[in-house]
């Protein structure tokens, strides 16, 4: 019996996660049971499940990972791919910060709270983010400020007002630091005109002189005296956090792959026949789960999403997959998942014990990869060898839709422009040999009224 | 009053808070705490201004400029 308690949420002794033979579990600890009755006697549950701002779950009748803190054993719905804060774009880490302060102005009126408001319980499924983490409600102890209050602003708020006042790829640094930007860092990064904001004056410069101020103050004890902040008093400090957020706005502007598909080299015909290969060479493999890399804003990736196949839409560029979840969001297309990813340098294993944060790969790898107009970056732009790159997709995925891009191609020559054209092997005979190792070819066409040519391959 | 008087009294403040269900696993930051209460009165004034008097206007402003995908404006 394959057992493994995954380590993402360790720290919260209300229980944890498992999987068993494949399968995934939350043991729900004593600690917890009268936060979890609350949760689905209040009504609370119902409302967040049927509303699909929260996954929901089956009790389940399995041997608990821990039987002696075990209440509940639960099987929630499964997520296919698991993302991280720092591989969303503007607009979807805005979407999960206004779902955590949605969720927890809801619990308010059921006599509950979220005791946590870390960007890893929110999760992406069928389109829209969701909390993943059922254990994240508890008790609402009446009076009492937000314990969760600094994580929020660390956790989405920090980052976001970075993101739309400083530079979008600040983002990234939540990739080094799991438990959010700490404030005094963005206070320090943001300009000074934000103080000009009240949301932002608040609740990231006021909040790191306060931390700063009461660095060494000693932690609050329970007592039973007068409430210290009411509920209307905490709900208008939500209501001000959603307003501050709103307020975050960024638009995709000055990139240079933003309007990749109004700057390509393709006529109307040639574009038209690749997505007409795409589609054939997926109807021919019968694949679940497709990861289309180096997806700019998705056009090709919905080629695959649209037959019902799970697809993960990767690029690097925050522009396009900014416009790619804004469009998948206007339309409530349900199987498709922009991810900001850059694959030349994509996100590692992190956290306590390496396990907090999973690699690409260790999350779950797709039945398929198409990797469309993207070699001749990796190869050229990046100076990998064809016979590196055929290694890395085929420890990916059985299957392997691949654009090989000519050095004639004017797309490729821009990327020699400025340099020495060192690469050798980079011509078709090349690829096909360098794949060979790895592949077998079952597919193969040019695309009309270009030089480009769309193979189909199958791992060896 | 003075910096180190308010701190104080502020402080004092943090300890008439009840008791939660469960001891917090996460430190929720001394720092956090207080400035929740400096702000508490703006904040509760603020709201009950926003849902009394706004609620009237909330028929109008909801068509205008409240995004509809934000997951409060789905209720």
């Amino acid at each position: 019996m394959a057992e493994t308690r995954l380590t993402e949420v360790f720290r919260d002794p209300s229980g944890f996660v498992f999987t068993r033979d494949g399968q995934l579990y939350r043991q729900v600890n004593k600690r917890y049971q009268a936060d979890y009755d609350l949760l689905h006697s209040s009504g609370l549950y119902a409302e967040v499940t049927e509303r699909s701002l929260m996954i929901p779950h089956t009790e389940v009748k399995v041997a608990p990972a821990d039987p002696e803190l075990a209440y509940k054993v639960l099987q929630p719905e499964r997520i296919p791919y698991i993302s991280y804060a720092y591989e969303w774009s503007f607009s979807q880490l805005k979407d999960a910060a206004l779902l955590t302060l949605s969720l927890q102005k809801r619990a308010l009126k059921y006599g509950m709270w979220l005791k946590d408001a870390n960007n890893s319980n929110i999760q992406f499924h069928n389109g829209r983010p969701v909390l993943m983490d059922t254990l994240s409600f508890e008790i609402y102890p009446e009076g009492q400020p937000w314990t969760a209050y600094r994580q929020f602003c660390q956790h989405f708020l920090a980052p976001l007002a970075l993101m739309a006042h400083v530079d979008v790829r600040l983002n990234q640094l939540l990739r080094n630091w799991l438990d959010g930007v700490d404030l005094s860092l963005a206070s320090r990064l943001l300009p000074w005109h934000t103080r000009l904001n009240s949301g932002l004056l608040l609740h990231i410069h006021a909040h790191a002189g306060a931390q700063r101020r009461y660095a060494g103050a000693a932690q609050p004890q329970a007592g039973g005296g007068k409430p210290g902040l009411t509920k209307t008093a905490l709900l208008g400090l939500i209501d001000h956090l959603r307003s501050t957020v709103q307020g975050l706005k960024w638009k995709p502007a000055g990139s240079a792959w933003g309007n990749y598909y109004a700057e390509t080299n393709y006529s109307n015909a040639a574009e038209r026949h690749k997505a007409e290969l795409v589609e054939q060479y997926l109807k021919k493999i019968t694949v679940k789960t497709v990861w289309d890399l180096g997806a700019n804003n998705g056009l090709y990736s919905r080629i695959a999403s649209r037959q019902g196949i799970f697809t993960v839409s990767q690029d690097y560029d925050p522009a396009a997959v900014e416009q790619n979840y804004l469009q998948a969001k206007a339309n409530k297309e349900q199987n498709l998942l922009p991810l900001q990813i850059d694959l030349v340098n994509p996100s590692p294993a992190s956290g306590w014990a390496y396990g907090e944060r999973h690699t690409l790969a260790e999350r779950g790898t797709p039945d398929a990869l198409m990797a469309l107009a993207l070699v001749h970056h990796l190869a050229i732009g990046n100076n990998l060898a064809l016979g590196r790159i055929a290694e890395f997709f085929a420890g990916l995925a059985p299957w392997l839709i691949i654009e090989f891009v000519p050095k004639s191609d004017s797309q490729t020559r821009r990327l020699l422009a400025a340099r020495k054209d060192i690469f050798d092997e980079y011509t078709l005979d090349g690829f096909r040999h360098a794949f060979g190792q790895r592949y077998h070819i079952e597919a193969e066409a040019s695309i009309a009224e270009s030089e480009r040519t769309l193979f189909l391959l199958k791992r060896k | 009053m003075k910096k180190e008087e308010l701190s104080k009294w502020l402080l004092a403040g943090v300890l008439f808070i009840p008791a939660a269900s469960d001891p917090q696993y996460l430190d929720p930051g001394s720092g956090s705490l207080i400035l929740q209460l400096i702000i508490a009165g703006a904040a509760a004034v603020s709201y009950a201004f926003r849902h009394s008097i706004g609620r009237l206007f909330k028929v109008f402003r909801r068509n205008k400029d409240e995004d509809a995908t934000d997951p409060d404006n789905e209720e």
